[in-house]
Order: structure tokens, then C-alpha cells, then sequence
């Protein structure tokens, strides 16, 4: 007979570190995508707007804002600086399901004001937003009756991040296979070749070493159709996650495309371990730690060199 | 108990949000019918996604934007309004400048792909009628914005044009056999002289 008990077993793990450091992470990378944003705010909305002529009920809220205060007050600019404010409470401050909601809130709002704009990146952004709603690390208990629930849920929750991660690999890694360009090798060779997703570099040894292209191009088919399958093992999922880290590394420097490259490695947080997140924690204390005593030496003029 | 059907419901929403994403992702198949309404109903308004990633094919060439304006009869020479975009792109990599990029150059993808799917149905598609088809406006617009940035001309006498280049790479075996690496480059469209009077500016 079907037992809840055993079967949430599963569920049961304590994943808080990993919770904790996913959600520093991901907020680290809205903060900055929307830092990154703040010079082209006003455009962002113009050129959706009165380029394209498309409106979105954002936009539609942006322009209601700026007719009800009769000014050409940068309503998109404060929108992404009220995000920077609220990732940085989280991050630095505390963490509470209130700012998750109110950063995906905002995060949503932006997407929407100039959707032309967006990739891969905010769309993983989006949905990983969407689950730290719903995914708790902080310590506090509402009640200790049903501390198991709470557990479970964020389990839950953090097994459905990863398996959505395997999924974006999945896909991509079959579509990819039913392309022509890529079954012969030869996509990453034109794909390095279009100046807006490559560099002068990157152009350069394309066509001067054609053959690193075809490699390059196997190794990332084998890599995103392997991902999905390989990461839920203990041995292989340390090599996936650094051959990942660096494909994604890749794509931000060489390719331009930061935002998508960044996300896909903090997505990679989901996939550590308790004790691995907790032992990142430390690390990160143990910095901040030699940084302040560091400074407390330099500024008492005792450090020597 | 209560404790028990909690955790029910959580299972619960657990695999159906599960099943959901993957048959929202699922490739088309004969089943899709039986549960596309319900799943889209459920995924689309906060769980829509797309993972292509240059898939099925890349992109195979990149497109060009050219203006040139005239001054009393004379044509200056013709820019390319994104390039320091484009180069700022190149030499720093975490900034607006390759978002920017990507989105001016949307409308550009646009109005060539609508030209050439024009071109495909009616091969004497007249690039006098392009200004019906998607990206038009948009393009339009940035050039005769760049227009007047660039020659800082702004009466109704002047005249602005654009063009559409396709810069193709040199051809894998090409490069492979150590050939020419020039890319090729096509002219895909060419605007007729318009007036720059519109006061829209951008």
C-alpha cells in the first residue's frame, strides 16, 4: 500500500545551505543584470513602445505612472534600483519570503517592458525566481509541528530547480540533434563567425583553426545531452558541473552573452551538496574575516609587507 | 493528520508541476491534443519557456544597417549606426552595450526576414513595399535618428536612405582548405531617398 511517510522520506533531506547560497546567488545575478540595465532604463521603454509599437500591461503601467505625476520622471530606472535595493537586503541583510516576492514582482514588471530584449538567461531567471518563493532557508519556526512540511516543500521545490535545469539541456541538446549545421560540426564555426555573438578573437581563430571549432561543437552536443542524465550521480556530477562552468564562462566573455552565461552557473548551485554549500559559507566567512582583520592591522600600521 | 494531508498536497503540486513542464516541453507528437490546452492553460502565464540555444541552426550570417543622408543634393557616405555599439560590445563584455546591440538589431532581423519570405511567395516584390512589413518602422526610425545625430540635419528638405547588408563567413570547407576568408557580402535592401520630416524623434 502507498505510504506517505516512506515516500516522503525522500523529501526529508536537510537542504538549507543549498537553499541559502542559490538564493544569494540568484539574486546576485538580478542585482547586477538590472545594474547593467540602469544606463538604457528610459530606452528600454521607449523602444518597445514607440519602435516596436508593442505594449505590455508594464509598459502600460510605466506610462500611466509617468502621466500621473506629468513628468518624464524615469519610472523604469527606479523600478531597477528599488530590485538592486531589495537583492542587497536579502543578500547582505535578511531573507524573507516577503522580498522573494516583491524581487520576482519587480523582476516580472521589467521583463515585461521591453520583452524584445530578453534570453535564455531571464527566462531561467525567471522560473528560479519563481521557485525561491516557495523555497525557505532561513531558521525561523512558525510552528515546530510542522517543520517536516516546511522541509519537504523546499525539497520539493529545490528537486523541481534541478530537474528544470536537466530539462533546459535536454532540450536544447535535441533540438540540436535535429539540426543539419550541428550533426556535421560545423555550427559553432558560423556561429563564432556572426560578430554579435562572437568576438575579433574569437572570429580570428575560427577561421584560422577551423578544426577547434568541430570539437568544440561535439563536445557542447555531448555535454548538453549528457548533462541531464549524468548530473544525479555522485561521481559525475563534479566533472559536469566544472566542464559546465566553463561552456557557460565561454559563452559570457567569448560569446557576449552574460546574462544567459552567468545564470546557467548560478543555476549550478542548485546541484550542491548541504555539506558543500555550508562548506562555500565558510569559506566566504573565512574571507570576509581575514578582509576586516586585514584592514584593522593596515589602519593600526601594523601590517608589514 | 492534518500534518499528512499537507504533505499530500505538496506531492501532489510537486508531480503535477513536473509533469506539466515536461509535457509542455515535450517535442509535438500525436498525443499533443489529448493535453496541450490544459498543460499551456497551466504553463503560460508564469512558466512559459523555450530552449532552443541555437538550435535546431544557428545563425549562418549577420546583418548589416546602413544610412547614408543628404545634404541640398549632395549624399554623405554611408555609416553604420551600431557599430560603435557593437564595438563596445567587444571590448566590454558586462554592460548595456550587447544588450543594446541585440535590440537594435531585432527590427533589422525582422525586415529582412519578412523580405525575403515576401520574396519567396512574389518575386516582384517591390522593396517600395517593404514599408508595410514587420521591422520597417523600427528601422526607420533608428535611421533617420542616426540621421540626424550623424549629420545634425534637421529640415524637411532632407534626405535620408538605408540598406540591409548580409555579411556571410567564408564557407567552412573554404576555411578548412585554407581559401579566401573575405565574408561575403550581400546587399538585401536598399530604401528608397526618403524626406526626413517626421519630428517623433527617438
Amino acid at each position: 500500500m502507498f505510504n506517505v511517510t516512506n515516500c516522503s522520506n525522500v523529501f526529508m533531506i536537510d537542504n538549507g545551505y543549498t537553499i541559502k547560497l542559490l538564493r544569494k546567488a540568484s539574486y546576485l545575478w538580478v542585482a547586477t543584470n538590472a545594474l547593467v540595465l540602469l544606463p538604457i532604463s528610459t530606452f528600454m521603454l521607449d523602444f518597445e513602445t514607440r519602435i516596436q509599437n508593442s505594449k505590455t500591461a508594464a509598459s502600460e503601467l510605466i506610462i500611466w505612472l509617468n502621466r500621473v505625476w506629468h513628468s518624464h520622471f524615469n519610472v523604469v530606472g527606479v523600478i531597477l534600483v528599488l530590485l538592486i535595493l531589495f537583492c542587497a537586503l536579502d543578500i547582505f541583510v535578511k531573507e524573507t519570503r516577503l522580498n522573494s516576492v516583491v524581487i520576482f514582482g519587480l523582476f516580472y514588471i521589467v521583463e515585461n517592458i521591453c520583452i524584445s530584449m530578453w534570453d535564455g538567461g531571464v527566462n531561467l531567471m525567471h522560473l528560479i525566481l519563481i521557485y525561491l518563493v516557495f523555497l525557505s532557508s532561513s531558521e525561523k519556526k512558525l510552528s515546530p509541528r510542522y517543520d517536516d512540511v516546511k522541509v519537504m516543500t523546499n525539497n520539493c521545490v529545490l528537486y523541481m530547480t534541478r530537474i528544470q535545469i536537466a530539462l533546459v539541456y535536454l532540450c536544447a541538446g535535441l533540438m540540436k540533434i535535429h539540426g543539419d549545421l550541428w550533426g556535421k560540426g560545423i555550427a559553432l564555426y558560423y556561429t563564432l563567425n556572426i560578430e554579435q555573438y562572437s568576438h575579433p578573437f574569437l572570429v580570428h581563430v575560427a577561421q584560422k583553426f577551423p578544426l577547434i571549432t568541430v570539437v568544440g561543437n561535439y563536445v557542447t552536443l555531448l555535454f548538453q545531452l549528457s548533462f541531464p542524465f549524468l548530473i544525479w550521480f555522485h561521481g559525475t556530477r563534479k566533472p559536469m558541473l566544472f566542464l559546465g562552468t566553463l561552456l557557460h564562462l565561454g559563452i559570457a566573455f567569448g560569446m557576449g552573452l552574460f546574462g544567459f552565461g552567468f545564470a546557467m552557473c548560478v543555476s549550478y548551485f542548485a546541484f550542491y551538496s548541504n555539506e558543500k554549500a555550508k562548506a562555500v559559507f565558510n569559506a566566504l566567512e573565512q574571507f570576509r574575516n581575514n578582509l576586516l582583520s586585514y584592514f584593522h592591522l593596515s589602519r593600526r600600521g601594523d601590517l608589514s609587507l | 493528520m492534518m500534518k499528512k494531508m499537507l504533505k499530500i498536497l505538496v506531492l501532489t503540486v510537486f508531480f503535477w508541476h513536473l509533469l506539466a513542464t515536461c509535457l509542455y516541453l515535450a517535442p509535438l507528437n500525436p498525443f499533443a491534443k489529448y493535453y496541450q490546452k490544459p498543460v499551456n492553460w497551466y504553463m503560460r502565464p508564469l512558466f512559459a519557456q523555450h530552449w532552443g540555444l541555437f538550435a535546431p541552426e544557428p545563425a549562418t550570417s549577420s546583418l548589416e544597417l546602413h544610412v547614408r543622408c543628404a545634404e541640398n543634393g549632395t549624399w554623405r557616405s554611408w555609416v553604420n549606426p551600431l557599430s560603435r555599439i557593437l564595438s563596445k560590445h567587444h571590448s566590454y563584455r558586462i554592460t548595456h552595450h550587447g544588450r543594446l546591440y541585440h535590440l537594435m538589431n531585432g527590427p533589422i532581423t525582422d525586415l529582412h526576414n519578412a523580405y525575403i519570405n515576401e520574396l519567396k511567395k512574389n518575386e516582384e516584390f517591390s522593396f517600395l513595399s517593404l514599408e508595410k512589413l514587420l521591422g520597417f518602422d523600427a528601422i526607420a526610425k533608428v535611421a533617420e535618428h542616426s540621421c540626424r545625430a550623424i549629420a545634425k540635419l534637421n529640415t524637411a528638405t532632407t534626405q535620408w536612405q538605408f540598406r540591409i547588408w548580409r555579411k556571410s563567413p567564408p564557407q567552412f570547407s573554404k576555411a578548412l582548405n585554407g581559401g579566401s576568408l573575405d565574408p561575403e557580402v550581400t546587399l538585401i535592401y536598399q530604401s528608397q531617398e526618403l524626406n526626413l520630416s517626421r519630428s517623433d524623434d527617438v
